[in-house]
């Protein structure tokens, strides 16, 4: 008798690598039926216990009646790495890999279900598509095992909902169906695992034994350059780590936004002309980033700046360094990012971090100690998303007719809508057949209609066709692509941004200074400009990450309790001179922060009269609070302030003290719980955020039809903005599903509503440390120079109107 | 409401969106696309009934508090007209006829096979251009026109905007002295926005409407 997964043993034998004991514990696994959820670092060869028994099986067959193996992975870029190493081991036998996603031509999509390959690789999306089609059934019935990779990131978005659907789907066509997960490390990992499990199967964990444990160093000034107080750009360490880089070892430098990674890229071509210096973004056009990663992969780059784009997906093996400049804003994205140079086991990953200002050396030390007591971020997975739902019922409408309650029954087999009652399931049902559940009218509306039996089916063909084309498009801005006028195509930035640009200005972008010829028809037309004039970098709205609880927890706790520096930092005694500066800095100025007293810092200055707050619960949170307590004190005596904001704390700004005087003889009654929610909506402009939250919405619902490159033109009659829509929803049906969708989720995302409930209690009980300050302390100074980046409005539409137009009055 | 002068005629700009000429008793509106919601919603997406029907009822407001004798459409009185419906037809027919003042209209790019229906609604057609006084009625505006011209088809909206904060509204917009363009009469409608300084926008906000210098700086 052979031993088992002799085939693929042998294979990787040949190669000259034996699997590791959690890959053939994976493999028994999948073999025996058994769900699971790998847990392993990036590049400790997950992708081959996710498959290998699947591979194996592959190996000593002939045939296959239709696919066995669906390999579900976020990104599009990673199915072609995974197409390579799933089709290597399988090259002497008749079983074909085949990719599908969004980059599909249309004969590959037809040939998928003529000829089925053995094993699919794809998107959430692509799969979505596949699903809609009436050969799905037959595609599907032979499925054995479906990969889900990458899913701490799928989960913690829409995406994750809709993955989580499809597998529903998934399992009444081929019901032994056998779901394996694969994440990096996870905070609650059988969570996660249950997310991808129906109710009552059960499923194992496995994890790697491989440790892959992590040192960090942090980059010292010198004398010719300073750590600043403030600022989050952070080139004056520029010339030190300059000279850390070195040619043919391949560093990775990560940013935290694309117009950080802009600047950084053009900075270290100047001071290194000597080094092959690369940009990688997810702006930019797919064929750019191609030759960046092939260039990662064969190790023929010196230096890649990068955004979080890299985070994700196979390994660099050539990769020798990783750099994080500024603060890595999450212990788990560290991790990740950590994960991307070259693995060998046994070996320590490590990383140097570049601090922007002198307050992200207390995260760095926080995040060192997070790291050894494994404190992991929580994933909040989206609950019952009405949108995506929308779209999935469609979508399997178009598979085949279905009866509510047997859909019924398989939508809330998911974990993400376990809890959807069944009156919401129908009200949702009624919008999808008339148009809203709501009392308000829409003759003539379909999407969904019924058949002579009760089944619901999609109304007619149009209908179908433009369903089609709109899934897939769970992505959450719009994005406009960036073309040369002699036609080659750079990239994409936000409508937003590109919105803002006018003909004849210059910006910089995929590491070049283009000046704007014109937006049309989704693109912008651009040429090379004069480097000289450039003033705009293109801004991108989902750079922005708070801090997490995690971090800000751990940093306030270091600042008040000394340090016992974590051992993985290799210049820590370096480091601890550098805290201790700080603190007796901020000590002799006002006082270091504590977990048990709130710091609230006075000043006055030349603009005014200041209040720092420094609740430390991230910006998300920040900016929220920050309004609510301006909103309530202007109800108790009538004043204007301006409000700024950072992952520290909050400054109030007044033109005289009695306002701050006020706040803080009723503190605790400017934080009460009661009338929360109403005080938000006016305190912020709420509806404006929900206008902006519901393009999103309304794109993933299939209300907003974008058709295709070319075919714009004929969908001319249907153009319209999502903003316009919400706009006469907002009049004339204010309880639509869906607004109330885009509403919910500007509370949970873009508000972190949780979380500000928490801050606030927390924050009432807590006494206050209230100190005056002669010049700006280390915390406050940052918020100071940050003021005019975060202005928040709080005034009414006439105030508003006044202060647009004011000055003019002719 | 805000006095307008275009090529020596006094106008009143009205929030209402329509264009009021008392010396002639015309009332001028552009761009009413009837039947726009309902193609959204055969598509299925979900715009209210009560969007249209609200276009209506402002119609039927500026018409009896202008006390117009005759009402000027400006183009685009259709959204698709291929695919009205008798029913449609029926209901606008009565909303037309209770105005009982004239109709004329200069047909627009989305009225194109829309002349039958506009006539069975009780409008006059007149070309494009059609002269009034010194200026010109059309559709599209045509910056290279011998004459000052009133022109919709564009749905001008103004953007008010600082470093922190901005609104948009729809306008009435001067383009160098030569062009008058007409906001767009119904309320589901977008368009290009204009910043003060580009032209001289009349925006239309729920304060009223406010004047060019109102806006912005000489």
């Amino acid at each position: 008798m052979t031993p088992p997964f002799a085939s693929i043993t042998d294979y990787l034998a040949a190669q000259g690598f034996t699997p590791f004991a959690f890959q053939e514990t994976a493999w028994q696994r999948t073999e025996a039926g058994q769900h699971q959820l790998i847990q392993c670092p990036t590049g400790s060869g997950k992708t081959l216990a996710a498959t290998g028994a699947t591979l194996n099986t592959l190996m000593r067959r002939e045939t296959t009646e239709g696919p066995v193996l669906l390999y579900i992975t976020p990104l599009r870029a990673m199915t072609r790495d995974i197409e390579m190493a799933l089709s290597a081991p399988l090259v002497d036998t008749k079983h074909r890999v085949v990719a599908r996603n969004g980059d599909s031509t249309s004969a590959e999509r037809a040939a998928l279900f003529r000829k089925p390959p053995a094993v699919i690789l794809t998107t959430p999306e692509s799969l979505s598509v596949l699903l809609a089609s009436v050969r799905a059934k037959a595609l599907f019935a032979h499925l054995a095992t479906v990969v889900v990779d990458e899913w701490h990131d799928l989960l913690r978005s829409k995406r994750g909902t809709q993955t989580q659907l499809c597998l529903a789907r998934l399992r009444r066509l081929a019901p032994t169906l056998t779901v394996v997960g694969v994440s990096a490390t996870l905070a609650d990992p059988e969570a996660a695992l249950h997310a991808l499990l129906a109710p009552g199967e059960t499923g194992h964990l496995t994890r790697s034994e491989i440790a892959r444990d992590l040192t960090l160093e942090i980059l010292e000034s010198d004398s010719r350059s300073r750590i600043p107080w403030a600022g989050h750009l952070g080139l004056s360490l520029l010339r030190p780590l300059a000279t850390k880089l070195v040619a043919g070892e391949t560093t990775v430098v990560f940013t935290n936004t694309r117009n950080q990674a802009e600047q950084w890229f053009q900075a270290l071509k100047i001071v290194r002309s000597d080094l092959q210096i690369e940009l990688h973004h997810g702006s930019l056009a797919r064929d750019a980033r191609t030759v960046v990663e092939a260039g990662l992969k064969d190790g023929s780059l010196d230096v890649v700046v990068a955004t979080s784009a890299l985070d994700l997906g196979v390994d660099y093996q050539a990769v020798e360094h990783i750099i994080q400049i500024g603060s890595a804003r999450t212990v788990s994205r560290l991790v990740q990012r950590a994960g991307r140079a070259r693995h060998r086991p046994g070996t320590v990953g490590h990383v140097l971090l570049v601090p922007t200002n002198r307050m992200h050396l207390h995260e760095y030390a926080a995040l060192a100690r997070a790291l050894d007591q494994e404190q992991l971020e929580p994933i909040c997975a989206p609950v019952a998303p009405m949108d995506v739902l929308m779209q999935h019922l469609v979508t399997l409408a178009l598979q085949a007719p279905w009866q509510a309650d047997a859909i019924y029954a398989e939508i809330t087999a998911t974990d993400a809508y376990r809890g959807l009652d069944r009156t919401t399931f129908d009200a949702l049902l009624k919008t999808l057949h008339r148009g809203s559940d709501s009392l308000t009218e829409y003759p003539e509306f379909q999407r969904l209609i019924q058949d002579a039996t009760d089944a619901w089916m999609v109304a007619d063909r149009r209908t179908a066709a433009r369903h089609r084309m709109s899934i897939g498009t769970i992505v959450s801005h719009t994005q406009v692509r960036v073309k040369m006028r002699r036609g080659a195509a750079l990239g994409v930035v936000e409508e937003q941004f590109a919105g803002r640009l006018r003909p004849g200005e210059v910006f910089r972008f995929a590491g070049r200074v283009l000046q704007v010829l014109t937006l049309r028809d989704g693109e912008l037309l651009v040429k090379p400009g004069r480097a000289v004039k450039a003033t705009e970098v293109p801004r991108w709205t989902g750079g922005r990450l708070p801090l997490s609880d995690t971090l800000a927890a751990a940093v306030v706790e270091l600042m008040g309790s000394g340090h016992g520096l974590s051992a993985r930092i290799k210049n820590a005694s370096w480091l601890t001179e550098a805290l201790r500066q700080t603190e007796s800095v901020q000590q002799r100025y006002s006082a270091c922060p504590s977990p048990d007293r709130l710091l609230v810092e006075r000043y006055q200055s030349r603009d005014g009269h200041h209040l720092f707050v420094y609740p430390f619960a991230g910006w998300l949170v920040h900016q929220t609070l920050a309004p609510i307590l301006a909103y309530r004190l202007t109800q108790w005596l009538p004043t204007t302030l301006t409000l700024t904001v950072n992952d520290y704390g909050i400054e109030l700004l007044a033109d005289d003290p009695e306002p701050l005087d006020v706040l803080l003889s009723r503190w605790s009654e400017a934080l009460k719980f009661a009338d929360l929610r109403e005080d938000l909506e006016r305190a912020i402009n709420l509806s404006e955020l929900i206008k902006r939250e519901f393009r999103s919405t309304a794109r993933i619902a299939g209300w907003i039809f974008e058709g295709y490159p070319g075919r714009q033109k004929s969908a001319r009659a249907l153009q319209t903005s999502a903003g316009l829509l919400f706009d006469v929803l907002r009049q004339y049906d204010p309880d639509h599903l869906l607004l109330q969708q885009a509403e919910n989720d500007v509370l949970t995302e873009t508000c972190d509503y949780a979380r500000l409930i928490q801050t606030c209690e927390c924050l009432a009980r807590m006494p206050t440390d209230c100190h005056t300050l002669r010049e700006p302390s280390p915390l406050a100074l940052p918020l100071l120079i940050e003021r005019l980046e975060a202005r928040l409005s709080s005034d009414t539409l006439a105030t508003r109107l006044e202060r647009l137009t004011r000055g003019f009055d002719g | 409401m805000a006095d307008l002068f275009f090529a020596e005629h006094h106008f009143i700009a009205r929030a209402d969106r329509t264009l009021w000429h008392p010396a002639s008793g015309r009332l001028l509106l552009s761009d009413l696309h009837l039947g726009k919601g309902a193609i959204f919603r055969h598509a299925g997406i979900p715009i209210p009934a009560a969007s249209e029907n609200a276009d209506l009822d402002r119609l039927q407001q500026a018409v009896t508090t202008s006390g117009a004798t005759a009402l000027w459409i400006l183009g685009d009185l259709f959204h698709a007209p291929r695919q009205i419906t008798a029913a449609q037809c029926t209901q606008w027919k009565m909303r037309f006829a209770a105005l009982d003042i004239e109709l004329w209209v200069i047909l627009g790019n989305h009225d194109r096979f829309g002349a039958d229906i506009a006539e069975a609604l009780g409008f006059q057609i007149a070309p494009e251009p059609t002269a009034f006084g010194g200026c010109d009625l059309a559709h599209h505006p045509d910056s290279d026109a011998s004459r000052p011209r009133i022109a919709g088809h564009i749905h001008p909206q103004v953007l008010l905007k600082q470093a922190t904060d901005q609104l948009v509204y729809p306008c009435f917009a001067v383009l160098n002295q030569q062009t008058l363009l007409l906001p767009a009469f119904t309320n589901f409608s977008g368009g290009p926005r204009f910043r003060p300084r580009d032209a001289n926008c009349y925006a239309i906000t729920p304060l009223g409407v406010l004047p060019p210098h109102k806006l912005a700086p000489k």
